[in-house]
């Protein structure tokens, strides 16, 4: 990363001071920097042509008035996605029925769902970051959704919905180890309505870890208290 | 009936309703030969949409003049840019440019691959999300890492500096993983 950090400033600082004799020496010689250079200067180029921005804007309204397209029904991707989910349960019980034990990586897999987020459309529009990013967690890219959310958190730190949901998504990118501790900042908050899921998804977090007696006793914890998840900790535990 | 220097000069202007006719006289003949030679609706749209382009960027330019008609320069430009990417779909060519449009073409081959390029970094750039657009418009156009993290709300320099590298990094391996781009390189 540092590397290519340094190749960008290399890059900035050339196109800045095209007389740096020894970037422009880099610039003759080195043919992977050239190439590099080229492209930077044309993505600078393209993004900052205000002029073609609005002609291809243009084109595109003018384009749809006259000539339609027929609108893509994007719940079928949904339904899809809901159809494939189904098919990932039945497997995962099926294959609960032969082994006695599931490892805690199997039991994370079988029990593993996202937080429930109310689904946003992407319109032609430009959307709110606070959209963008509930769109990115639907459409489960959690990768996306990680840079969105930690873009939204920066914004304001004390909002635990923000940390909630980037909790969320490094789970669904795999990176339970930094869920935890946010997971953690929003039990300690005054978020109320977050406690619960909070609970069951550091239990979550310490399954993809691997971290099965954690887990047990975080699932122990919940299932002792009234809550929608007290149900599915009675459930998950009778696995273990 | 606008004349062709009409076309021309509301193009260039950006008028609205010179961008219709030109779309309502132009864009069902070359639409119907792209799906004609193994394109779509979408492709048809997609090419016509670069070629207008192209054409904009040319006629910016005060000493250019039509060579041809109008439309046989739109419908060269339009027939190279398909070829070019059936080529590259390996799909089977049916057609070639005939001689009077191969003179066009070679006559401004340059501008359509750099027009080209340009228009796939743009549809690449609007790819990325919204936060990351909104980072590298305001950096590209030479604002400074403070006023970014005043503008966006962003919180520190430093943070504007790591979204910065994050977005540059996406955007580029977008632009890489693209055939078109190594195509045109």
């Amino acid at each position: 990363m540092t590397e290519e950090k340094d190749k960008y400033d290399d890059i900035e600082k050339f196109l800045h001071q095209p007389g740096d004799s020894e970037l422009k020496r880099k610039f003759q010689e080195d043919k992977s920097f050239a190439k590099d250079v080229n492209l930077y200067k044309g993505l600078k180029k393209a993004i900052t042509d205000k002029d073609a921005i609005a002609m291809e804007e243009l084109f595109g309204e003018v384009e749809n008035e006259l000539f339609p397209k027929e609108k893509k029904v994007r719940s079928l991707r949904i339904l899809w996605m809901a159809a494939a989910a189904s098919v990932v349960l039945a497997a995962a019980v099926w294959s609960l029925q032969l082994f006695a034990e599931p490892s805690a990586e199997e039991l994370f897999a079988n029990h593993f769902e996202p937080y429930k987020l109310g689904f946003v459309d992407r319109g032609e529009d430009n959307l709110s970051a606070i959209e963008e990013a509930n769109y990115y967690y639907a459409s489960q890219d959690f990768k996306e959704a990680t840079l969105a959310f930690e873009a939204l958190k920066a914004t304001d730190k004390t909002n635990q919905y923000y940390s909630f949901y980037l909790a969320l998504s490094y789970i669904g990118n795999s990176e339970s180890t930094k869920a935890i501790p946010l997971l953690q900042e929003v039990l300690q908050s005054e978020q109320l309505d977050l406690h619960d899921p909070a609970e069951w998804y550091i239990a979550m977090a310490f399954l993809q870890q691997g971290q099965k007696d954690n887990a047990k006793k975080q699932l122990e914890k919940i299932s002792k208290k009234s809550s929608k998840f007290q149900q599915l900790a009675h459930q998950l535990l009778d696995e273990f | 009936m606008l004349s062709e220097e009409e076309l021309m000069t509301g193009l260039r202007n950006g008028d609205r309703n010179v961008v219709k006719s030109l779309y309502a006289n132009y864009f069902p003949g070359i639409s119907s030969f792209i799906q004609k030679n193994n394109g779509s609706d979408e492709d048809g749209r997609d090419i016509f949409q670069e070629t207008l382009l192209i054409l904009h960027q040319k006629i910016k330019d005060p000493s250019f003049k039509l060579s041809s008609s109008l439309y046989t320069y739109l419908f060269a430009i339009s027939k190279n840019l398909w070829l070019k990417r059936l080529e590259k779909k390996r799909k089977l060519r049916v057609t070639f440019l005939e001689k009077e449009e191969l003179m066009i073409v070679d006559e401004i081959e340059g501008d359509i691959d750099r027009e080209s390029q340009y228009r796939l970094f743009r549809k690449k750039f609007r790819q990325l999300s919204v936060g990351c657009q909104e980072v590298l418009e305001l950096f590209f156009n030479g604002t400074s890492m403070k006023e970014i993290a005043e503008k966006l709300n962003l919180g520190s320099v430093q943070y504007v500096k790591k979204r910065k590298f994050q977005c540059k990094e996406k955007l580029i391996a977008l632009v890489r993983s693209d055939e078109l781009y190594n195509e045109l390189l």
